[in-house]
């Protein structure tokens, strides 16, 4: 089949050299930034004589291997390892090694650019004509540590383990295939240390493939509420599911018979063999890990579609609570009441609680607000008065004091309120359990509800005057 | 619809229902709470994105009290953002009583620009929420914002789209305050007193947390890139990132 000028072939598709430029340029492009950390050494005083590629990759070995143990490295723990390392090659004073491991892991987190992505360029060439395009990338990250605020281990991106373990132009669903085929073959042939080879990197694949899912997972997520989530990414995810049953099935077989083989073995391979069924067994529960990921990404989509469908019904949303969910309830309870109203009270039980919730756009606008603005627009976050303004519309000047007197004693919010209006047919004795229940969940005093739990005629009576109130509004 | 809803809510009490988003909605008002940190919250949250009827009240109870959902996340749980009519909202006098017009304004361009210097690009506030942005230190950005005040005052005298009149006075101010900052007077008068001041504030709020006291370093919480996210549709972060991308430089 022959080719034109163009790039293309004679039935219009591109020559195999266009259609794997890309891939293949951004394969030398993963290495650019720790090409540029060797050629800047130069910059700084005494780093001339020292290998920055391979004190680079040290310290992805140093990370990846962390993950590989599910315990995240430390900056400190990174730095120090990367420290002795360095020592051990050069000689240098540990003051001096210490200064030039931080400087390391600094460039391959991009400290310099305030850890934005690296960006190269690389061309590529489409029906639009030839291009040259931009390839964003990181090599390492920091992360936020759920159990440990203060902490932030290291993580290796899914392009540092492509570039780590040298799977530069395959995909890392293919480079875990042919690391479980090699393992079957080397244990076949009895050689335990290509076998145990082949399962360490089997293992770094298994990560990689790990953390190129959880990212996609993690940025799908924030726009959950998108048709395109649907598109893009549940059949990501059920081929994840179906790759990862397949790793699994496959990882089982050799574990298999890595215990057959136990028993046919020397003294002295029995070692190597722990190693590699460590090894299996670590592949195996990451991917067992995974595939709960995945199982519970695939039921949140599927519960924010239904929950679209079901809103994409219904009138305005911002009523949700009143107009389509409680609407049952108040229909029997508060049902001569219009939903404006109900919004009101909604809005009244919130102002309630003396509390502020910060918004970091909300304070910058205010605080970049112009003078002028300023006098015309006066706070409009709702004071005391305007909140009894606002309920003055609904209630009897008696009946405020009703409302108050329970609510503002008791900081009373939504949830409280309405466990009152559902607890109309209970006993008393549920009422008040409820009551109390909800008061100590929203986080009163303890010191209050206990008070309040010794007189128990407070609430008795707060919870008659609420009935009263509604049996009145009835 | 009705009926299907009916049956859904009769299939568990609505106080129960009500009781539980109640005690998430608690949860999400105490900007420091982490689902991590308290296992009631995590459930509380699974159930908001299992449950879609549970989300739906959730949504309802939030909206009703004037929140906008901002996001979701395992780390800092579900952020919102009250409306400038909610009884929630904050007010100029929760951040500082008898500030000056010129006060008010410095503090607000800082907050523009601590964003911009921790999120310089929408790629990075387009990262996993997991990863951490890295520390803001006082001194640093000190530097960093008298220089990015010069060239917003440079700009906004000759391009009407870079600012009010007062704005323009602002970011000289700014420069001039910076100036003449001694590192050692952390007063709210110094640009390097307001700046301490702004950080101690965002780690009241929950945005930050502090590392090194003693060398002004702090570190921002994953609650601060949602919050900087909302704010990067505004005009305030566009401006001082085109500064940083050069195209008015």
């Amino acid at each position: 089949m022959g080719t034109d000028i163009t790039g293309h072939r004679s039935d219009g598709n591109l020559t195999d050299f266009w259609r794997d430029l890309p891939k293949r340029q951004i394969s030398l492009l993963l290495t650019a930034p720790i090409h540029r950390m060797e050629t800047n050494k130069t910059r700084y005083e005494g780093y001339k004589d020292h290998d920055i590629r391979a004190y680079a990759l040290r310290t992805l070995e140093a990370v990846i291997n962390a993950m590989a143990l599910e315990q995240g490295a430390t900056e400190d723990e990174i730095i120090s390892d990367l420290a002795r390392f360095i020592r051990e090659v050069s000689k240098n004073e540990p003051s001096e090694a210490r200064k030039i491991a931080e400087w390391v892991v600094a460039e391959l987190v991009n400290d310099d650019e305030r850890r934005l992505p690296f960006k190269e360029a690389y061309l590529s060439r489409n029906e639009d004509g030839i291009r040259r395009r931009a390839f964003s990338f990181r090599l390492l990250d920091q992360i936020y540590d759920p159990n440990d605020p203060n902490n932030h281990p290291f993580r290796a991106t899914p392009e540092a383990l492509h570039l780590y373990i040298g799977v530069l132009l395959l995909e890392i669903e293919d480079e875990q295939r042919a690391r479980e085929s090699l393992m079957e073959y080397h244990l076949k042939h009895n050689n335990l240390e290509s076998t145990r080879l082949n399962a360490d990197a089997s293992l770094k694949a298994t990560l990689a493939y790990e953390q190129k899912l959880k990212t996609a997972i993690d940025i799908a997520s924030r726009d959950i509420n998108q048709i395109a989530w649907a598109r893009d990414i549940i059949p990501q995810l059920n081929d994840a599911r179906n790759h990862i049953g397949e790793r699994q099935e496959s990882m089982g077989h050799i574990r298999e018979r890595l215990r057959a083989k136990a028993s046919e073995l020397k003294a002295e391979s029995v070692h190597t063999l722990e190693s590699v069924s460590a090894l299996v067994d670590a592949c195996l529960s990451r991917n067992r890990k995974l595939l709960s990921v995945i199982i519970g990404a695939n039921d949140r989509y599927r519960d924010a579609a239904e929950s679209q469908g079901l809103r994409s019904h219904l009138i305005g949303i911002s009523r949700s609570l009143i107009l389509e969910i409680a609407q049952p309830l108040l229909k029997t309870q508060l049902r001569h009441w219009g939903p404006n109203e109900q919004i009101a009270l909604t809005g009244y039980l919130a102002g309630t609680m003396d509390r502020r919730v910060f918004d970091f756009n909300g304070f910058i606008e205010r605080m970049l607000q112009s003078p002028r603005e300023e006098e015309a627009l006066p706070d409009l976050a709702v004071d005391e008065k305007t909140r009894l303004e606002i309920v003055s519309g609904l209630f009897s000047d008696e009946d405020i004091n009703y409302v108050d007197e329970f609510l503002l004693t008791y900081e009373g919010t939504i949830g409280s309120a309405l466990i009152l209006w559902e607890s109309e047919n209970a006993s008393m004795e549920k009422r008040e359990l409820l009551i109390l229940k909800a008061l100590q969940e929203f986080g009163n005093s303890t010191n209050e509800i206990s008070r309040a739990s010794k007189t128990g005629k407070m609430i008795e009576t707060a919870t008659y005057k609420m009935d009263d109130l509604k049996w009145k509004t009835n | 619809m009705e009926d299907e809803l009916e049956s859904n809510v009769l299939a568990e009490p609505v106080s129960n229902i009500a009781y539980d988003v109640g005690r998430l909605v608690s949860y999400v008002l105490r900007s420091k709470a982490r689902p991590a940190g308290e296992a009631v919250y995590a459930d509380l949250l699974k159930r908001y994105e299992s449950d879609s009827k549970f989300r739906t009240i959730a949504d309802g109870v939030l909206e009703g009290m004037g929140f906008r959902i901002l996001e979701i996340c395992e780390l800092s749980g579900l952020v919102v953002a009250p409306e400038s009519s909610s009884p929630w909202a904050f007010r100029n006098a929760d951040f500082r009583s008898g500030m000056s017009v010129e006060e008010r304004l410095i503090f607000g361009s800082l907050s523009v620009m601590i964003a911009a210097y921790l999120f310089p690009a929408p790629e990075k506030l387009e990262m996993e929420n997991s990863v951490y942005p890295g520390t803001l230190v006082e001194d640093e950005f000190l530097k960093f914002a008298s220089s990015t005040s010069k060239a917003l005052g440079a700009h906004a005298e000759t391009d009407p789209e870079w600012g009010r009149a007062d704005l323009l006075e602002v970011w000289r101010l700014i420069v001039d305050r910076a100036a003449e900052t001694n590192s050692e007077r952390l007063t709210h008068k110094t640009l390097r007193g307001m700046i301490h001041h702004l950080c101690l504030f965002l780690c009241e709020q929950g945005l930050f947390t502090t590392e090194d006291a003693k060398a002004g370093k702090y570190r921002p919480t994953p609650r601060f890139r949602v919050m900087v996210r909302d704010l990067a549709q505004e005009q305030w972060y566009a401006l001082i990132k085109k500064v940083r991308g050069g195209e008015h430089a």
